[in-house]
C-alpha cells in the first residue's frame, strides 16, 4: 500500500517497501535483495562512565552493552526480551544510532552503517525509525497532533502541503479519524491513541523497519492488544521489518518470528520463537519463562525460579555473568566466558552457555 | 454504532474531504484563560495597566512640569494649591514626578529583564541542548558572576562603567544574565531528555530546527515565569541604584532616586517622602503576584 | 463465600455503598460509584480493573489517603472503626497501626534522605511506643521476614541504595511494622521486573497467611490476580461490575467486559491471529451513558442496556452487573 501515490517523481516519497526503480540515488531502495539480512549486528558495545571526580579518576563503568550480535531478516520481526540492566533499550538507541557505539558493526541492508562506502546516518534514518515506549514523553505537547507527524518529513525535505497530507492519510492508517483528531494535542488523548500516534509518526518518515521499544508496556491490556492487532496489520500492508523489545514475554510470544534473550548487557539466547519457548536451553531463559504468573488460580507458582534482583551493569561477574545466580553453575563458569553456540538440532538456535539444556525444558 | 468511541480499530483511510473540528486551543491559549480567571492577577494587571499608560502617555495627561522648582512651595501638603500629591523638596509637584518617574522606573525595570532574558535564555539553551564540554564551559563562566550577591555586583558595575541611565541598564542586565541562563540550561536539559526530542532526533532533523520547533516551545513558559519574577527585583534594585547616585542622575525623576532626596524629609513631611517608596512596592508587589500567577496558570496538566 | 478464617464476629471490613467524587473548580467527577463489599480476616481480595476504572480510589478510600478535591460518600467499618467518621487529627492513628498500604514505585514512597532502618524505627516508635534499640531490633526482624538478604547491613541503607526488589520489600517490612490488620497494595509488582515480581508475590502471600492479615490488592494484571487472589472484584467506570472468587472469574466470568479482559490477554495460542480487543476505549466519567457504562462498547449489547443501569444480580458468591445471565438463565 503507497501512501504517497501522487507523487512518485521524487525519491523521498518512494512507497514503503517496494523496490523503487529510482535507481542508486533513493536512499530507501533495496540494497541487498531479499536474501541480505535487513540488520546485522556485530559485537556491538556501548560502555557509559558515571560517578568519580572531575578529572577522570575513580570512575565507575557501565557496560551497558558488551558485545551484542544478531541479525534481523527482511520481514521478519526479532523479539528482545530482558530485565532491567540487560541492554536492550540502549541497544534499541544504539540501532539508531541516537547514541554512537563504543566499538562494532552495524551493517544496514548490506552496507555499513557510518562509513565511508557505506549508508550514512541521514539515510538510515530514513529506512529504519523508533517508536518509544512512555506515550505522553514521545509526543511534544506544543503541537498538535498533526503537526507532529509531519515534523519528520518536513525537515527532510517534504512539501508542507504534501507531509500534512500524508499525516492525515497515516492517522486514519492508524485508526485515529482525521477530522476528529489531527488538530488534537497530545493531552487530549488517551495512552492508547497517543501510541497510535506515535506509530503513525515513526510512519511517517515511510521507513523499511521499525524499532518498538517497549511500545504496548504502558497500556492497559484491552488497549495492548488493540494496538497489537494495529501492528500487525500494518506490517503486512507495508511490508514492514520489526525488532520488538519488551520485558513482557507473553506478548514478545505473539508477536515475534526470533527471539533474543538478553542478560546484562548480552545476548544469552536467540532463536525461533518456538525453540525459545518451548525448548529453552540457557537457565536464564527457563527461569524468565517460569516466572511468569501461570493464569491459573488452582495451579499457582510455588517456588521462584530465581532469586535476588538482576544486578547491576557496573561490576558484572566474571567468565559467565548469569552464574552467581544460575542453579547449574560449577568451576568452569567463573573461568571462562561462554559464547553464542548453536544447538545440534537447530542452528539457527543459540545458547551462550556451557551445559546448555540438552533436552527441550519445558517452560511453565 | 457506538456514541462514545473515538478510536475505529479497522483499517481505515479517511473520507476524502477531511473537515476539521479544532477540540481544544493550544497551551498558552489555556493559560491565558485561566489568568483570566484568577482574581489576584487581574488586579495587579489592572493597577500595572494604569501605571503603564500614565507612563506612556504622561506628557499629555496634562501634569505640571516635573522639573519647574519652586523655592516658595516646598515640601507643602497634599493638595495645596492643585498639586494632589504636594510637593517635593524643590517645589515640584510630586505626582508630576512620581508619573514622569513611572517612566523611568518601569523602563529600568523591563529593559534589563528582556535583554537579559534574551542573552540569559541563548546562553542557557546553547548549554543545555549541547550537553558535555560545551555545556561545562558556558555554565562554568556564568557561575563566576553568579558568586556575587546581585545588589553589590549591580553596584560594582555601575560604578565602574559610571553612572547614567544606560550604564544602569547595562549593569542591570549583567546581574540578571546569570540566573536566567542557570534556570534556562536546566530546563533544557530535562526537555532535551524527553523521548519526543530523541524522536525528532531520530528522523534526521537539522539542530536548529528541533531547538525551534521542539525545544523552545516547551522551554519558554518556565523562562519566562522566572523572567517575570525578575522585573520586580529589577525596578528594586534599579531604585537601589539611583538612591546611591549610580544610575539615574538628578534633575530626572526616578522613584529611587526620589526617595534618596526626600531622605531629609521625612521628619517634616513623612507622607511625601514615602511616596516613591510605594509606587517602587505597589509596582514590584504586582508584578511579583502576576508571576506567581503566571507560574500556577501554567501548571495545567499539559 | 466467605472462608470463615478468625474467630472474630463479622467481617473485618464492610463497605456499603462507597462513593468518591473530585470537586474542584475546574471539575466534578464521580470517580467511584457504589462499591460494595466485606472482607474476612485473612482473606485476599484483589480489584482488577484498567485505567480509570476507580480501583486505587478505592482503596484509598479505606484509609481516607485522598486528594483534598475528594468527597467521599457511603459506610466503611473497619474492625468496627468508622473511617469516614474519624476527625483528621485522629486519622494517624489507624494509619500503618490498623490498615497499612504498599505502592507501586518504592523509589517515592520511602524517604530518600533516610535510611531504611530510621524510617521502619520510626513507625514502630510512633505506633507502639518502644525505645530506640527496640524499634531498630523490630526493624531488623522485619527485614528478615520480608527476606532481605544481609538484612543488618541493609538497615543503614538508604532507598536509592537498593535495587527495585529490595526496595519493594523494604517498603513491605514498612507497612507491616505495626502488625496491621489489614493491608492495601496498589499496584506494587507492575513496576518490576518478571523474576522479581514473582518472588514479591510469593512474599506477600506467605506473609499475607502468616500473619493473618486481610488483603486488598489494586492490579490490572489477571496474572497476579490469579497468583494472589481469593475473590475478585472487577470494576469498570466506578462500579463493580463482576464480583466472585479467583476461579469463578477465570472459569465462568459472566460479564461481558470480565470475558473481553480474558480474551485480550495475551497468551501462547493466539499467534497465528489478530487478538480478541474490546473495540472502543474506557468512557469519560463526567459524561457516562445512561444505562450500563459498558454498553457502547459491547458486542452483546441489546436495546434494554441503554436504558438502566443493571444492580448487581446473581447467586451470592458470583455476581454481575448485567442483565444477559438472568435472561440466559431463564432461557
Amino acid at each position: 500500500m503507497m501512501i504517497s501515490q501522487e507523487t512518485q517523481r521524487a525519491p523521498a516519497s518512494a512507497p514503503i517497501g517496494h523496490v523503487a526503480h529510482n535507481g542508486e540515488s533513493d536512499p530507501k531502495r533495496d540494497r541487498g535483495g531479499p536474501a541480505q539480512p535487513m540488520l546485522i549486528v556485530r559485537d556491538l558495545k556501548k560502555h557509559f562512565e558515571i560517578g568519580g571526580s572531575a578529572l577522570g579518576k575513580n570512575k565507575t563503568v557501565v557496560r551497558a552493552v558488551d558485545g551484542v550480535n544478531f541479525s534481523v531478516a527482511k520481514g521478519e520481526t526479532l523479539g528482545i526480551v530482558g530485565e532491567s540492566g540487560c541492554g536492550k533499550s540502549t541497544t534499541a538507541r544504539l540501532l539508531m544510532h541516537l547514541i554512537v557505539p563504543d566499538s562494532g558493526d552495524l551493517i544496514f541492508d548490506g552496507e555499513e552503517v557510518n562509513r565511508v562506502r557505506g549508508i550514512n546516518i541521514r539515510d538510515l534514518r530514513q529506512n529504519m525509525q523508533m517508536v518509544f515506549q512512555d506515550s505522553y514523553a514521545s509526543l511534544n505537547p506544543r503541537l498538535t497532533i498533526r503537526d507532529s507527524i509531519a515534523y519528520g518529513p518536513r525537515v527532510t525535505g517534504v512539501g508542507k502541503a504534501e507531509a500534512l497530507a500524508r499525516a492525515e492519510k497515516l492517522l486514519g492508517m492508524v485508526g485515529l479519524e482525521p477530522g476528529m483528531f489531527a488538530l488534537r494535542y497530545p493531552h487530549e488523548l488517551s495512552g492508547g491513541q497517543r501510541q497510535r500516534v506515535n506509530i503513525a509518526r515513526a510512519l511517517a518518515m515511510e521507513p523499511r523497519m521499525l524499532i518498538l521499544d517497549e511500545s504496548v508496556s504502558a497500556l492497559d491490556k484491552s488497549v495492548e492488544a488493540q494496538v497489537l492487532n494495529l501492528l500487525r496489520q500494518l506490517k503486512r500492508e507495508l511490508n514492514l521489518t520489526y525488532v520488538f523489545i519488551s520485558h513482557d514475554l507473553n506478548v514478545v510470544q505473539y508477536v515475534s518470528d526470533r527471539v533474543l534473550v538478553m542478560y546484562l548487557g548480552q545476548v544469552v539466547e536467540s532463536g525461533p520463537v518456538g525453540a525459545i519457548y518451548g525448548g529453552a536451553r540457557h537457565p536464564y531463559t527457563t527461569a524468565l519463562l517460569s516466572s511468569r504468573p501461570s493464569m491459573d488460580p488452582r495451579r499457582r507458582v510455588k517456588t521462584p525460579p530465581l532469586s535476588g534482583d538482576p544486578p547491576n551493569p557496573i561490576n558484572p561477574p566474571s567468565g559467565c555473568r548469569f552464574r552467581t545466580r544460575c542453579p547449574h553453575a560449577q568451576a568452569r563458569c567463573a573461568e571462562e566466558a561462554p559464547v553464542l553456540a548453536p544447538s545440534p538440532l537447530d542452528p539457527g538456535h543459540l545458547a551462550a552457555c556451557h551445559f546448555p539444556q540438552a533436552a527441550p525444558a519445558k517452560a511453565a | 454504532m457506538s456514541t462514545i468511541t473515538t478510536t475505529t480499530p479497522a483499517p481505515g483511510a479517511a473520507a476524502a474531504p477531511v473537515a476539521f473540528r479544532r477540540a481544544s486551543k493550544g497551551f498558552w491559549h489555556t493559560v491565558g484563560r485561566r489568568l483570566a480567571r484568577d482574581p489576584i492577577t487581574m488586579i495587579c494587571a489592572v493597577i500595572l495597566l494604569l501605571i503603564v499608560l500614565a507612563a506612556l502617555f504622561a506628557p499629555w495627561l496634562g501634569l505640571d512640569d516635573p522639573f519647574k522648582q519652586s523655592m516658595a512651595r516646598r515640601l507643602k501638603p497634599f493638595g495645596y494649591q492643585g498639586h494632589w500629591l504636594g510637593t517635593d523638596e524643590l517645589g515640584r509637584d510630586m505626582l508630576s514626578r512620581l508619573v514622569f518617574g513611572a517612566r523611568m522606573s518601569l523602563f529600568t525595570g523591563f529593559v534589563p529583564v528582556a535583554l537579559a532574558t534574551l542573552i540569559g535564555g541563548s546562553l542557557g539553551v546553547v548549554a543545555g541542548y549541547a550537553g558535555g564540554r560545551v555545556n561545562m564551559i558556558i555554565m562554568r563562566c556564568i557561575d563566576v558572576f553568579y558568586a556575587f550577591p546581585s545588589v553589590l555586583l549591580a553596584v560594582a558595575i555601575s560604578g565602574f562603567l559610571g553612572s547614567g541611565q544606560v550604564n544602569g541598564l547595562v549593569s542591570l542586565t549583567l546581574v540578571f544574565v546569570p540566573p536566567i541562563a542557570r534556570i534556562s540550561e536546566s530546563v533544557t536539559t530535562r526537555v532535551r531528555n524527553e523521548d519526543f526530542v530523541e524522536a525528532a532526533r531520530a528522523t534526521g532533523a537539522p539542530t536548529l530546527s528541533i531547538l525551534f520547533t521542539h525545544v523552545l516551545s516547551n522551554v519558554l513558559g518556565p523562562i519566562l515565569v522566572y523572567a517575570s519574577s525578575l522585573i520586580s527585583v529589577s525596578i528594586v534594585i534599579a531604585s537601589g541604584l539611583s538612591f546611591l547616585g549610580l544610575g539615574v542622575t538628578p534633575p530626572n525623576a526616578e522613584w529611587g532616586l526620589m526617595l534618596s532626596t526626600l531622605r531629609q524629609a521625612i521628619y517634616v513631611a513623612p507622607l511625601t517622602a514615602i511616596l516613591p517608596g510605594a509606587m517602587i512596592f505597589i509596582t514590584s508587589m504586582c508584578f511579583s503576584l502576576m508571576s506567581d500567577g503566571l507560574r500556577n496558570a501554567m501548571d495545567v496538566k499539559v | 463465600m466467605s472462608k470463615v478464617r478468625s474467630q472474630a464476629a463479622g467481617p473485618l471490613v464492610q463497605v456499603e455503598d462507597l462513593s468518591v467524587r473530585f470537586v474542584s473548580r475546574d471539575m466534578n467527577v464521580p470517580v467511584v460509584n457504589g462499591a460494595s463489599f466485606t472482607l474476612d480476616q485473612g482473606e485476599v481480595l484483589c480489584l482488577l480493573g484498567e485505567s480509570g476504572s476507580g480501583k486505587s480510589v478505592t482503596m484509598r478510600a479505606l484509609m481516607r489517603l485522598l486528594p483534598p478535591t475528594a468527597q467521599l460518600g457511603g459506610k466503611i467499618l473497619v474492625d468496627g472503626v468508622d473511617v469516614p467518621a474519624l476527625p483528621r487529627s485522629r486519622l494517624g492513628e489507624i494509619r500503618g497501626s490498623l490498615i497499612s498500604m504498599i505502592f507501586q514505585e518504592p523509589l517515592t514512597a520511602l524517604d530518600p534522605v533516610y535510611t531504611i532502618g530510621q524510617q521502619i524505627g520510626e513507625a514502630v516508635r510512633e505506633h507502639e511506643g518502644v525505645s530506640q534499640r527496640d524499634a531498630m531490633r523490630r526493624a531488623l526482624e522485619l527485614l528478615e521476614l520480608v527476606q532481605v538478604p544481609s538484612a543488618a547491613r541493609r538497615l543503614a541503607a538508604y532507598p536509592h541504595e537498593l535495587s527495585g526488589g529490595l526496595r519493594q520489600r523494604a517498603m513491605i517490612a514498612l507497612a507491616l511494622s505495626c502488625r496491621p490488620k489489614l493491608l492495601l497494595a496498589d499496584e506494587p509488582t507492575t513496576a518490576l521486573d518478571a523474576t522479581v515480581q514473582i518472588q514479591v508475590l510469593l512474599l506477600l502471600r506467605e506473609l499475607q497467611r502468616e500473619l493473618g492479615m486481610a488483603t486488598i490488592f489494586v492490579t490490572h494484571d489477571l496474572g497476579v490476580a490469579c497468583e494472589v487472589a481469593d475473590k475478585v472484584a472487577v470494576m469498570y467506570a466506578g462500579r463493580f461490575v463482576e464480583t466472585g472468587s479467583i476461579e469463578d472469574i477465570m472459569d465462568r466470568p459472566s460479564h461481558p467486559y470480565t470475558q473481553g479482559l480474558l480474551n485480550s490477554t495475551v497468551s501462547e495460542s493466539d499467534r497465528d491471529h489478530d487478538l480478541a480487543s474490546i473495540p472502543g476505549a474506557p468512557p469519560d466519567l463526567t459524561a457516562l451513558p445512561p444505562g450500563c457504562s459498558f454498553a457502547p462498547r459491547c458486542a452483546q449489547r441489546r436495546p434494554e442496556c441503554d436504558t438502566r443501569m443493571p444492580t448487581l444480580a446473581g447467586p451470592a458468591g458470583h455476581q454481575s452487573r448485567c442483565i444477559l445471565p438472568a435472561i440466559r438463565a431463564a432461557a
